[in-house]
């Protein structure tokens, strides 16, 4: 009888092989990146880029370059069979790195088309989702000469921005996290062109799933430094016109806390920067010339981040998630009575400063 | 058969009868100064050249010939009189002399006059090692005990000899040291030796897989060795060793998995270069287990896991090939065994030559005319290397046999399959046992005191205890603590 089983259960196994669908790697057609743009109310234009290895061969690789495939539909589902039915191999979204939407779709509401790629087990869940000034299937189309592929260009352009300058940490998990999360908001990278290269300009600011204002790279700063400890930062102050000073590898932190003023609540929000002046226009430094920056510093960040702040507030949007603090230190949080509270909160700002050294030049 | 073979002859007139119809088998009749005496002796067993120079003369010069004058004049030992018709045909046939004289018809001289016939004593070929003894066992018994009792020379030293194969009649010694190896263990390979009933024994090969706690599984059980210093070496760990007559590898036991990637030599290296060799050794054979399997299952389904700068090359590699990955591999795998298998069938120096110029030219000439990646050739290169890093040649070819389901289980379900491999093989792992004793200790179950000598090993300063797993009578190898206290030369 045991016998009997197992043999049974080797060859429903011999059998059953034809049953799982192989996706051997060289016949699909990876996508890399894709792009959405608006047609009208309801239809939209989706591009995909997927790499191609024309020349290329074992021994010599050759340059990649990229080929789009573009279809013009209603829903994500539809566009997809239209795509199939012009491309030669099975489209497959496992290495799909970077989606980028336009500025006027993001204006009305993105959320449906990011839903299929979070339902999608085979996309990751770092896959970054951007914000594109312009057209995106021209963008996609294009051959930039510093990098002919142009998903890997984009991809790697904000990975490099988020890991070594001002970009907060940004993907679809993050967004969808934002999204969802009460009191809070979801910001995207907001690119753009500049000449023949592709720019990082700044933040794009949403409310809910629509687009409402951007930030830019400056604030950008201020914006990373709110949200997130990190210690790549790059500031700029000035002192009076030929006086002016970069401070380059600034670790920033805040911690928030809360208290009530007359039966509202106030949060306050402590930055703490620290650096070192990597640049400094004037011919010497010495320890007051130090002390003078590190005031200078403290107060122009007080003062720029508090404007920020009182932009998002103008806007009544939430993208530094201060509704979220201010929930995680209230017992029975109420989302709507917070909505009528948000755009008057008052939100003090304390920033403490340290400028490690000079660099090493004397 | 046999049972016609071993047709009781009672008396000896009838013995030497049927031993005579061998062509082999000499009767002689010799005169000497009173009487005649008849000697008896297969020619082909018995050292003619010392019959010649100290036998026959001291004959000559006897007496009178009885039997008990003669036992007393031959200048050899263990001459013996005796009327067991067995007794005489065993050692006829061990290249024993037979006299007798003409006073008796049931009694007989015996003079043991066998041939040794022995080779020489050489370096090891298998367990090779840079450092340390160069010796390795031989055909005889007699001289590998010697070896081994040379470098144990203490009375707990023990040997008990048994018989094994109805035809062969091998002799098989089983070697501990009283005091300190578990009498289980001994007991437990003495029985498991004495109820082998088999025919015909060549090689301790033959009664190593007869005598292992399971003879379906892939994995050996026991360790082989064909070094007199290893042996010794895990006699005073505790273990039991067994020495075969004709044959020049010794098998010890009990064993645990990890013991079987431990080569000699890190006993002679600094401990902390052994014990990063074994830990590399370790990692090179769960590469050649896994490599070609996870290419197979990440390549057929999982493409979302190869990283972004991974997939132009991989994609490139493989866009000329016409098969699927799985085919590929198959035959790649496939090519390597039949160099290993060429290799080893052929004399050494043409087998090097088919090893070094097949390689390259299959291998190139494979890439070239497209039929498999370049990467591919480099992981199943690869993984054929790390295979061969095993110090045991036996369990090298277990790593390689276990390559196969694995790369089928890769591509019938992917990664899950080559999982689920996994689960079995250590289910599998987990359930083996050595003479009894569990064979993936110290691992499961986890013992922390015998770690000190299996992944790594620690300095003998820390060896001052037996492996737990092997409960030896005595535990302790030294005390530490006397052990610690370093004297100064004046004091």
């Amino acid at each position: 009888m045991k016998r009997i089983k197992v043999v049974s259960f080797l060859f429903s196994m011999l059998f059953l092989m034809g049953c799982v669908p192989t996706e051997v790697i060289d016949e699909l057609q990876l996508i890399h990146a894709a792009g959405y743009d608006y047609i009208d109310g309801e239809q939209v234009e989706a591009t995909v880029s997927v790499p191609s290895y024309k020349g290329a061969n074992q021994k010599n690789p050759g340059v990649i370059e990229s080929e789009t495939i573009s279809a013009i539909g209603n829903t994500s589902k539809d566009i997809r069979s239209q795509m199939d039915s012009k491309s030669p191999k099975k489209l497959e979204n496992s290495k799909l790195a970077s989606v980028l939407y336009s500025r006027k779709l993001s204006e009305g509401g993105i959320f449906e088309l990011i839903d299929t790629f979070s339902r999608d087990p085979s996309v990751g869940q770092r896959m970054l989702l951007l914000v594109y000034e312009g057209n995106t299937r021209s963008l996609l189309e294009s051959h930039l000469t510093i990098e002919p592929e142009i998903s890997r260009y984009i991809t790697e352009l904000v990975e490099q921005n988020t890991e070594y300058t001002d970009l907060p940490k940004t993907n679809i998990h993050v967004f969808l996290y934002r999204y969802h999360q009460e009191g809070m908001d979801p910001f995207l990278p907001f690119l753009g062109m500049s000449e023949d290269k592709l720019q990082v300009k700044g933040l794009a600011i949403f409310k809910g799933d629509k687009m409402v204002s951007t930030i830019s790279m400056d604030e950008s700063f201020l914006f990373k430094a709110l949200v997130e400890t990190f210690s790549t930062g790059t500031y700029e102050i000035q002192l009076d016109k030929e006086d002016y000073a970069t401070f380059m590898n600034l670790k920033a932190r805040t911690k928030y806390s809360l208290h009530y003023e007359v039966g509202l609540p106030v949060l306050t929000a402590k930055v703490k920067a620290e650096g070192a002046l990597s640049e400094y226009s004037g011919k010497t430094l010495d320890e007051n010339k130090i002390q003078e920056f590190q005031v200078k510093l403290k107060e122009e960040l007080k003062t720029e981040i508090e404007q920020l702040v009182k932009k998002f507030q103008e806007l009544d949007v939430d993208p530094l998630g201060l509704g979220f603090q201010v929930k995680t230190r209230t017992r029975d949080w109420d989302m709507d009575r917070w909505a009528s509270l948000y755009p008057d909160l008052k939100v003090n700002v304390e920033v403490e400063t340290t400028i490690t050294h000079g660099g090493i030049s004397e | 058969m046999a049972q016609k073979q071993q047709k009781k002859v009672t008396d000896l007139p009838s013995l030497l009868l049927e031993l005579g119809k061998s062509a082999d088998f000499i009767h002689e009749t010799m005169r000497l100064h009173k009487g005649k005496i008849d000697l008896y002796y297969f020619k082909t067993l018995v050292d003619l050249s010392l019959m010649k120079k100290d036998f026959l003369p001291n004959i000559k010069k006897t007496e009178s010939p009885s039997l008990y004058d003669l036992e007393m004049t031959l200048p050899f030992n263990q001459v013996e009189v005796s009327s067991d018709v067995q007794l005489i045909e065993t050692k006829l046939l061990q290249g024993c002399v037979c006299i007798q004289t003409h006073d008796s018809n049931v009694e007989a001289i015996i003079v043991p006059l066998e041939d040794d016939n022995l080779r020489d004593i050489t370096v090891p070929e298998v367990e090779f090692s840079v450092i340390g003894p160069k010796q390795a066992f031989i055909e005889h018994l007699r001289t590998n005990i010697q070896l081994i009792r040379i470098r144990l020379p203490i009375k707990e030293f023990k040997v008990i000899e048994l018989q094994v194969g109805t035809l062969t009649k091998t002799k098989v010694a089983l070697l501990y040291l009283d005091g300190i190896a578990d009498m289980e263990n001994v007991n437990t390979m003495k029985q498991r030796i004495e109820d082998i009933d088999f025919d015909h024994i060549d090689d301790s090969s033959y009664i190593n897989q007869m005598i292992e706690d399971s003879s379906m599984s892939p994995f050996p059980q026991l360790i082989d060795t064909e070094r007199p210093d290893r042996v010794s070496a895990v006699l005073s760990e505790g273990k039991v060793a067994v020495l075969v007559d004709g044959s020049p590898t010794a098998i010890t036991g009990p064993t645990t998995f990890i013991e079987f990637f431990s080569a000699f030599d890190d006993y002679f290296s600094r401990w902390h270069v052994s014990s990063i060799i074994r830990i590399i050794r370790l990692f090179a054979v769960t590469f050649s287990i896994f490599a070609t399997a996870i290419y197979v299952a990440v390549l057929t389904y999982h493409s979302q896991l190869i990283p972004r700068d991974l997939l132009a090359t991989l994609i490139q590699s493989r866009e000329a090939i016409p098969f699927p990955p799985i085919i590929e591999a198959v035959f790649l795998e496939l090519t390597i065994e039949l160099l290993r298998e060429a290799g080893a069938r052929l004399p050494t120096k043409v087998g090097q030559t088919i090893g070094i110029v097949g390689g390259i030219v299959i291998g190139t000439a494979a890439v070239e005319a497209g039929l498999t990646s370049n990467i591919l050739l480099i992981i199943v290169a690869l993984a054929a290397l790390a295979s061969f890093t095993t110090p045991i040649y036996r369990i090298g070819n277990t790593i390689r046999l276990l390559r196969f389901p694995f790369l089928f289980l890769a591509q019938l379900w992917g990664l899950i399959g080559v999982f689920i491999g996994f689960g079995f093989l250590m289910v599998h792992l987990l359930g083996l046992t050595s003479l009894g004793r569990p064979y993936l200790e110290p691992i499961f179950p986890p013992r922390l005191a015998d770690f000190k000598d299996s992944v790594i090993r620690l300095p003998f300063s820390m060896q001052n205890k037996r492996p737990e797993q092997l409960r030896t009578g005595n535990s302790t190898r030294f005390n530490k603590k006397k052990a610690k206290a370093h004297h100064d030369i004046d004091e």
